[in-house]
Order: structure tokens, then sequence, then C-alpha cells
């Protein structure tokens, strides 16, 4: 069969080859300018790890979220949480005096604003007496209100018990069952929270701990600074890795450096360029950015490992050939299907980006799309005339003659050749099974659900998991669920039915799967109320008089700094801040929460004067998940079309097109039902695997179907004709396979969850491809016979001849 | 404590700055201190202030009062009774300031829907004085300085918006202070024609750049320097107030019956 291949020696491809490889030096000399100028853009790549950035930047529920936090002065903040074991919770002495330590030492942090520290130690207790309201640090020496000292037990149970009549800090400062409480920074700089983190941290890990106390640091301000760290380094060990894993597949394939190296080189050129254009476009690097680099590794390396293999296919085949035509004759076997499955893959990226809403995914498609291009680009021009300049022409170990008599003798060709006999002698047994397992994986498709929370972008077992699980089971929740409401009018929310019907609202909101407490402005008129008349409990409600109520905002102003009171009602009085904390963020309890509040809000809070708007960070994940939801299938369905169409244009064949597209089909139902059988839901990390499953999986259909057209064309659907399929293209698309899989399985050892389900998910989806384009298809094609990879006239007379 | 915010910064004029020529640079930081705080504030006093609190939009909200400060002896006490906005027109605080650091100050709060006076506890030297971007620090010294507060030290001399002015620079003497402060370090432009700081940056216990308190204009009434609007802009929240005082009388009688509780629910 190696023979066939001289058919090329004159082609139109081989002679443009060699003109190309004529000016091989200049070639190189350009190709290495265009790299070193996109390179030099990297070390201004910017790095973006918040989960808004999942939004695009004019969605209503960020746009919401970003005016509600610009109007209440809202920062992300960083919390320590004191949790104890202990049967007094932490009200003793012990750990009340840590509370204090750690306070004084979080206010000392630089990137803290000292007067945005809140804990025990910072808050006032406030009481009403017969005479009047009296303030007391609670753990203020000469407090009025406290009568034990300080340090002692006593202490610490009038501090328990004045807690307990103080409803706005349950929950919220401390636990409801008094065992954590809990110090929140604000930082002065929200680009500091990595250095924030790691100084809380530094104090957490130093602190002389009582027994039965734990601390845990967390926060959405620690997430984002942390997330960013944590991505960083994960980066730093995946992308050696993927590139280990792939030179070992290139050594086990080809046993020669030149195949080591040089594909290395077009992966270097590929990522530079495609990361270089990503900073000078001003493009953020994304939380998933990360896995477009293995992606672009495993996806760079493939185009090398079929011309490498042709090389040397003809290079045995025709060992005095001069070095230049046999580079060149390759070149001119290659390109047509590389060209082709650059395309369809481009045609997944672009398709995984023009059907998604959220901004790192889009940008994921395009310069992956761009990155297939630049590998293509690299592929047809670069690594012939390095393969030229290369000093060698040997051939390598798995290439050698055992015996002149028999071509094929390397491992790999061996299997590939046993797998194709037996394809080829039971293609109904093959399409049989292939029905049989499709069914199975199409009932496991149905069991997948999506669901989706950030802090499962770390590990279980990271130190911030554990403290974000330890503080939302003790305390209401680190999440947020907000309503703004607007009485569009100045002064407008002194009117007691406007704060009533706020109250209301929160009663339904504390009713909510997951929302454990609410705090609004209302609970602090109903606390100051009942401070201003004697601390009678029948008081702690909304006055009916409109002009107490405005007396007892102005003294809440009046009692404290001018902006302390900013994240509960704006400067003019007009509009108000509800917030729930819910004590989890999974898209599952979302979709339950949000769209039911907004029910609530449309059927209760009807009043002209009135607007209420959900919003918070749980809105903002709702809804961004929610077009992982509704975008996946669309997502899906356009990457197969497109893919399929390619397909069809590339064959000029509809029922080729089809037979090409079944092997991607089969690769998507796979996952979709491993994923449903092991419950792994869908979320960002999940929902990209598909697009970009199919831009990969339609190559190895691709180059299957090319090969069994040149056989076909030239010997009919001859058993032993189409069995050189399996040890030519076979082989080289087993390597090709065990790259991109081997690429895309290093992202299992990733420390972030999504990249770990992403990278798992595509090897599987690829080797599900190979398996099915080596098996299935070849099987098909004996079965239908289409009519487009009939032979020619010509073919068919000399074929029908030399039998 | 005491928050009076009333009784602007006053000196005997012939005490103070007219008969006091102009320091000479040997001068020491703690010496220009003294000086400011050798100023006379009057025994007592009535006016008017607006505040006016603007916030990080730029959004302004004005308060208008009018206050009386009169010392029973060593003890300063001061009633302030709120006339804009309307809402809160009647509501009125009143502050007796013990002489002794270690007596809390009394305070008394009238809410005008509420009919009552309530006591209310006393703020920290540090809290923030109703509300505005002053602590009860800033008000109640009335530009002068707790020498015992601060470690000061002579950072010469500068020229700015055409005076010339002593630079002083106060750091707490230890970390209580600092942290009743709320202040790690201070700087003080004192112009000696007045002895008065032209404008004062204070820093948070992190060092932080947190506020700067600026005379904007001075006025010498019934013989009497006195600093009439004040500016302190908060750089952390990008809040500012602006004090401004009017009617101001250091001569007429403030009669001592104004500062009692009666008169307190009762009104002027």
């Amino acid at each position: 069969m190696d023979q066939i291949h001289a058919m090329y020696f004159e082609t139109k491809a081989t002679r443009g080859f060699l003109t190309l490889l004529r000016y091989r030096w200049a070639v190189l000399a350009m190709t290495f300018v265009m790299i070193g100028m996109m390179a030099r853009y990297i070390p201004t790549l910017q790095r973006d790890t918040s989960s808004d950035a999942f939004m695009q930047p004019d969605s209503p529920a960020l746009i919401y979220k970003e005016k509600m936090e610009s109007v209440f002065g809202l920062t992300d903040p960083l919390v320590i949480a004191i949790v104890s074991q202990d049967p007094k919770g932490v009200f003793f002495p012990e750990a009340l005096s840590l509370v204090e330590t750690l306070t004084k030492q979080v206010e000392r942090i630089p990137y803290i604003d000292p007067d945005r520290v809140t804990s025990l130690a910072t808050e006032n207790n406030i009481t009403g007496t017969e005479e009047g309201i009296v303030t007391d640090p609670f753990f203020d020496k000469n407090a009025e209100r406290f009568t034990a000292p300080v340090g002692t037990q006593a202490r610490a149970n009038e501090i328990r018990n004045a807690i307990n009549q103080f409803p706005l800090l349950q929950g919220s400062l401390v636990s409801r069952d008094g065992k954590a409480t809990i110090i929140a920074a604000e930082l002065l700089d929200e680009d500091s929270g990595t250095a924030a983190y790691e100084a809380f941290l530094a104090i957490v890990e130093n602190a002389d701990l009582p027994e039965n106390i734990a601390l845990h640091v967390a926060g959405e301000g620690a997430v984002s600074g942390y997330l960013s760290v944590y991505i960083d380094r994960d980066a730093r060990k995946l992308n050696p890795m993927a590139g280990l894993i792939i030179t070992f597949v290139l050594l086990l394939a080809f046993f020669s450096l030149r195949a080591a190296v040089l594909p290395n080189l077009i992966v270097f050129a590929t990522v530079s360029g495609s990361f270089g254009m990503m900073a000078a476009s001003e493009t953020s690097f994304y939380v998933i950015t990360n896995g477009l680099v293995v992606n672009l590794i495993g996806i760079a390396v493939a185009d090398s490992i079929h011309i490498i293999s042709e090389y040397y296919r003809l290079l045995r085949a025709n060992p005095d050939l001069d070095k230049k035509r046999l580079v060149a004759m390759s070149m001119s076997a290659m390109w047509r299907p590389i060209t082709l499955t650059s395309i369809t893959t481009v045609a997944g990226f672009l398709a995984l980006a023009f059907s998604s809403v959220m901004p790192p995914v889009y940008y994921f498609g395009l310069f992956g799309a761009l990155g297939v291009f630049l590998a293509w680009v690299y592929s047809m021009t670069l690594l012939p005339c390095a393969m030229l300049v290369w000093p060698t022409k040997r051939l390598p170990y798995p290439f050698k003659h055992k015996e002149s008599s028999k071509p094929s003798s390397n491992l790999a060709e061996k299997l590939m050749t046993a797998l194709g006999r037996t394809v080829l002698n039971r293609p109904k047994t093959v399409v049989a099974i292939s029905a049989l397992l499709t069914t199975v994986v199409i009932v496991g498709s149905s069991l997948v659900v999506v669901d989706e929370a950030r802090i499962e972008s770390f590990k279980s077992t990271e130190a911030i998991f554990q403290a974000d699980k330890a503080i939302n089971q003790t305390m209401d929740g680190v999440y947020n669920l907000d309503v703004m409401i607007d009485s569009h009018v100045s002064e407008g929310l002194f009117n007691p039915q406007t704060l009533r019907d706020i109250e209301a609202l929160q009663h339904f909101m504390e009713t909510l799967p997951g929302v454990n407490g609410t705090t609004s402005v209302v609970d602090y008129v109903k606390q100051l109320h009942k401070a201003v008349q004697g601390g009678q409990p029948e008081y702690y409600r909304i006055p009916d008089n409109e002009a107490l109520i405005g007396q007892l905002f102005f003294l809440y102003g009046a009692s404290a700094d001018p902006t302390d009171f900013e994240e509960e009602v704006d400067y003019d009085y007009q509009r108000a801040l509800i917030r729930a904390q819910v004590d989890n963020d999974r898209y599952i309890n979302n979709k339950i929460v949000v769209p039911a509040l907004e029910e609530w809000i449309r059927n209760n809070l009807n009043r002209d004067d009135l607007t209420a708007t959900v919003t918070g960070r749980v809105t903002v994940n709702y809804y961004w998940i929610q077009g992982i939801d509704q975008a996946t299938l669309a997502s899906i369905t356009i990457s197969f079309i497109a893919v399929a169409t390619v397909a069809m244009c590339v064959f000029r064949s509809l029922t080729l097109g089809a037979i090409a597209a079944v092997p991607v089909g089969l690769a998507v139902l796979f996952v979709y039902g491993i994923m449903g059988f092991l419950g792994i839901p869908l979320g960002v990390g999940t929902s990209m695997f598909a697009a970009i499953a199919i831009g990969l999986s339609i190559d190895f259909a691709i180059h299957t179907l090319d090969k069994i057209r040149e056989i076909t064309h030239q010997f009919g659907f001859d058993n032993t004709a189409l069995l050189t399929l399996f040890p030519s293209t076979g082989r080289a698309l087993l390597f090709n396979f065990m790259a991109v899989a081997g690429g895309f399985g290093v992202l299992a050892t990733s420390d972030v969850p999504p990249l770990i389900k992403f990278g798992s998910l595509v090897a599987i989806a690829v080797t599900v491809a190979f398996v099915a384009s080596m098996t299935l298809l070849p099987a098909l094609i004996m079965l239908i016979k289409p009519n487009a990879l009939k032979p020619t006239f010509e073919t068919e007379q000399a074929y029908a001849l030399s039998n | 404590m005491h928050f009076q915010i009333n009784t602007p910064i006053a000196i005997f004029l012939a005490l103070a700055c007219c008969t006091v020529p102009p320091t000479t640079s040997a001068t020491s930081g703690l010496e220009v201190m003294q000086q400011v705080n050798a100023r006379d504030d009057g025994n007592m006093i009535q006016r008017r202030f607006v505040l006016e609190l603007t916030n990080k939009d730029g959004k302004t909200k004005t308060e208008k009062t009018r206050s009386y400060r009169r010392y029973f002896g060593d003890e300063k006490r001061t009633v302030i009774f709120y006339e804009e906005p309307t809402r809160v027109r009647g509501t009125g605080f009143l502050t007796f300031d013990y002489p002794d650091p270690s007596v809390d100050d009394d305070q008394w709060l009238y809410l005008p829907a509420l009919r009552k006076v309530r006591r209310i506890s006393a703020s920290d030297r540090g809290d923030y004085f109703l509300g505005t971007d002053f602590t009860y620090e800033d008000i109640k010294k009335e530009q002068k300085v707790e020498i015992d507060d601060y470690t000061f030290t002579d950072k010469g001399m500068e020229y700015l918006d055409g005076r010339t002015l002593h630079v002083v620079e106060g750091v707490p003497v230890n970390e209580q202070i600092e942290d009743e402060l709320g202040y790690s370090r201070a700087i003080w432009y004192v112009d000696p024609t007045i002895w008065m700081s032209r404008k004062t940056e204070l820093y948070d216990v992190n060092g932080n750049h947190a506020k700067t308190i600026t005379i904007e204009v001075v006025e010498v009434i019934d013989g009497i320097i006195t600093a009439t609007r004040i500016l302190a802009t908060n750089h952390k929240t990008g809040h500012s107030t602006r004090l401004t005082f009017s009617d101001v009388d250091y001569q007429s009688d403030v009669p001592e019956s104004l500062f009692t509780q009666a008169r307190l629910r009762r009104g002027l």
C-alpha cells in the first residue's frame, strides 16, 4: 500500500511543498519572528478568577448586583470563623479572649480597613433601660450593663444572654447555637484579596488555640483571592506534565528524537501564539482558560503525528529518495486530511464560542479556534521545513523492516491489524453491540442534572473548602440572596407600610430552603424602637408613627460612622437592601429559591410606589448557571451540525457526512451516559466538554473516512484492501488518540475539580470517538457500501483485472 | 464624654496670636502644640451650625442646628437642638463633659416623636460625632490637642497657600491611646499667626491616610479667633462633612437652665 503514495510524487501539492522547502530558511526565520512577536505579549496577560466574569457584562442580573453594591457600598468580606466543640460554645473566657486577640491582629493587616472589622470585640450591646439607651462594647471592662469582670465565665455568660436578646447578631455574628462566631473584615482594595487571605492564614496558623476550638478562613473575598493563586499553581503543575506525557507518547510512537522535538516546537509555537494574541487583545485569563493550554497541546501535536508517521512510512517504502522529496510527499499526502480535521475542529470551537453566553467560554472557543488554526499553519510550514533541516535521515526502530517481505512489523501496527480483521469479519456484530451500548447510554443521559457550586472549584481537602462547609453549617450562611427595595422618593422608607412590606418579605425569605436568616433596616428600626422604649420586648416592632421612624433612623445615623448604615439603606432613605444568608450556593437550590422569591414579589409587593428587585450572589449565580442549562443543548446541536456539515462538504456526500458524524454523536452520548449513571452534574466545566469533544472526535472519523475512500476508490469494498486502513491511518490515529487523551487526561490530576471533570470527560469522549472510528465506522461502511465510496470506473476496471 | 461641637476654637486675641510673634525654627513640636492649646475658646457661646454631609457619589444631606455651650467650673456642658431636616426638628442632645478623664460623660437624647428624654451611653473619643466625619475627640478639643496623648516632632516650616506654617507630627504615646483615638499618626500644619492648624492629616492604626481636616474660614469674633468653616474628608469612604458656624456669640449670657433635661424636652 505504501507504493500508493508514489502517486503523489508529481502532484500539484508535492510541487507546492517542494517550492516551500526551497525557501526553508526564509520560512523558518519568518515563523520564528512571528512566534517571538506573539509571545512577547504573554507577560501582560491579566487574570480574572471572579465568578462575575462568567456573566455577560451587560446581563441584567450582573448590572443589578453591581448597582446594588455601589448604592450600598458593599464589598466582599474575608471571614475568620471561630468554631467550638465545647459544651459552652464560644462563651468561655479563653475563646472570647481569642476573638479579641485575633480581631486586633486582623485590624493590623495592611490590606484591611481597620475601621471595617466586625466581631464580638468591636460590636456594642445595645439595650434599653427605664432611663434610656445603653451602648456597651461586649468586652469593655467599664461596661454599664455587664457586671462580671472581663475574662470570667460569669462575663461570658452575660455576653451570651445579651446576644440572645439581640436578634441582629444571631446567625450573622454568632451562630444561633452559640457554637461559632466570626470576625469579618473588609479590604481596602479588592485586588489585594490574595495577599490578605495569606495574612489571615498566617494569623490563624500562629494562633494559640484553646481546647475544642478550631479556626477557619473563608468569605467571598478569600475565595476570589485564593482561587487565582490556586489556579496558577495548578497550571504550573499541569502544563509541563501535559508536555511530558505527550513527549512520552511521541517517543513511544516513533523512537525518534526528531519526532519528539519537532511536535513540541509546534506546540510551543501554537500555545505562545494563542496566548500572546489573548494578551494582546486584552482578554483575561479565566478559571477555565487553564484547560485551553492542555487542549492546544493535545491538538497541536496531533497534526505532527500524522505527518511524521507518513514521512517514516514513505521513507521505509522509498529509502533511496532524497529527504526533500520525502518531506514534500508526506505533506502532499497529509495536507488534505489535516486541513479537513482542522476545519472541523475550528468549527467545533467556534460553535462553542458563539453558542455560549458566558465570556470565559466564548473566549475559550475563540482562542481555541485560533490555536487550531495556528497549529495548522505551523504544521503546514514550520514542520516540513524543520524536518528537512533536521540533520539526520534515520528510519526509527518501529518502522524498520524485520523481514523484507513483510512490510508491517511493529506492535502498534500488529494490534491495529488484528482489530481491523475482527471488525471487517463481523461488521454486523460490531453494529449490534454499538446499538446496544447506545441504548444504555441514552438512558444514562436522561439522568443528567444541571448543578454547580463555586466552592467546588477547590478540592474538598482544601482548607477553604472545609472553612466554607464549617461556617455554613454553624452560621446562617455565607452566600447572599438580596432584594433591593426602591420607594422612588427620598425618605420613602419612613413609611410604616413600606417597612411592614419589607418585614413580610423577610418572613417569606426565611421560609426558603437554605435561607437561615435575613437582615434589613427593619431589624435596626425594631431594635432601636425597643431600646428607646426602655427595652420592653413588646416594642420590638415597627412603629406606626412615620416621624418616629424618621427619628430612629436619625438616631442610628447619629450613633455611627457616616457610612456605617450604607449597607442597609442608601443616602436618601429611598432604597433599602434586604439580605438573606444562604448556607449553600448550589444551582439545584438556587433554582428553587430565586424564582420562588421573584414570584412572591410579583404577587405580594404589587405596589406602584415600590419596586423590589431580586439580586445578590445567589441570584447572579442562578442566572449564569441557568445559561448553561439552556445553552448546553444548543451548543451541542450547533457544534454537531457544524462538524457534520463540514464533513458533508468535505466528502461531497450526505451519507458520508452522516456516517462521519456517528462516532461524534456516540462520543457525546457516552459521556452524558457516564455522567448520568455516576451522578456527575452538568456544570461550567462539564458543559464545555461536548463542543470540544465534538471538534476533536470528528478528526478520527475524517482521517478514517478519507483513508477508506482512498482505498475503496481503488480497490472497492474489499476486506483485504480495507485492512490496510488499520496499520497505516489506524496506527497514526492510535497515537493521535493517545496524545490527545493523555493531554486531557493530565487534567484529571488537576487540583481544580471542574478541570478534572472537563479533562476526564473529553478524554473519555475522544476514546469513544477513536474506538468508534476504528470499529463501528468501517463496519457501517461494509454494511452500507455508500455510493460515494464506490470505485471510479477506471480503478474498478484495474481492480477487476488485478484480481 | 462630651460632645460639644459648637464652641469653635477661640483664643483671646490679646493672649494669643497678635501678641505672639511667629516662632523661630528652634521652636519644638511640643512648644508649637502648647501654643495651640493656649488659645482661649470663651466661657460661653451660642451659635448656629450647619452640617453638610456628602457621600462618595456627591449626594449631600444638610442638617441645621442651634447650639449652646457653657463652662460650669471645669465642667463643660453643651446642648444641641436640631432645626432641619423637618423630620428631626426638636431633636436634642445634652452633654455633660466632666474634667476627670476617668469619669464618663453624661449624654441625653430627646426624640420629639417619642416625647421622652433618654439617657444614652457616653461616646468614646474615637467614635464618630453625630454621624459626621469628625470624631468626638476632633470636636471636643476644638482644634486643640491633648498634649499627653502624643509624642511630637517638629518637621520644620512649610509654605502652603500663601502662609508659612509649622509642620508638627504627633504619634500616640502608646497603643491604648492609638486604639482610643483611632489614629496612629497626625500631622498638623499650624499657622503661627492664629495658633491653629490650618490642615490636619490623620492616619489610621494601619498607617493608611484616613482623613484630612481643613479649616476653610477663620474669623475674629468678639475678640476670639474662631474657625467658622471646617471640612473633614474621609479618604477611605469618600465621605466628607463640612461644618459651618454662623451667628456666633461669645458675649450674650447662656442661661444655666438651658442645660437641663426639662429644657431639652421643651425645646428652645
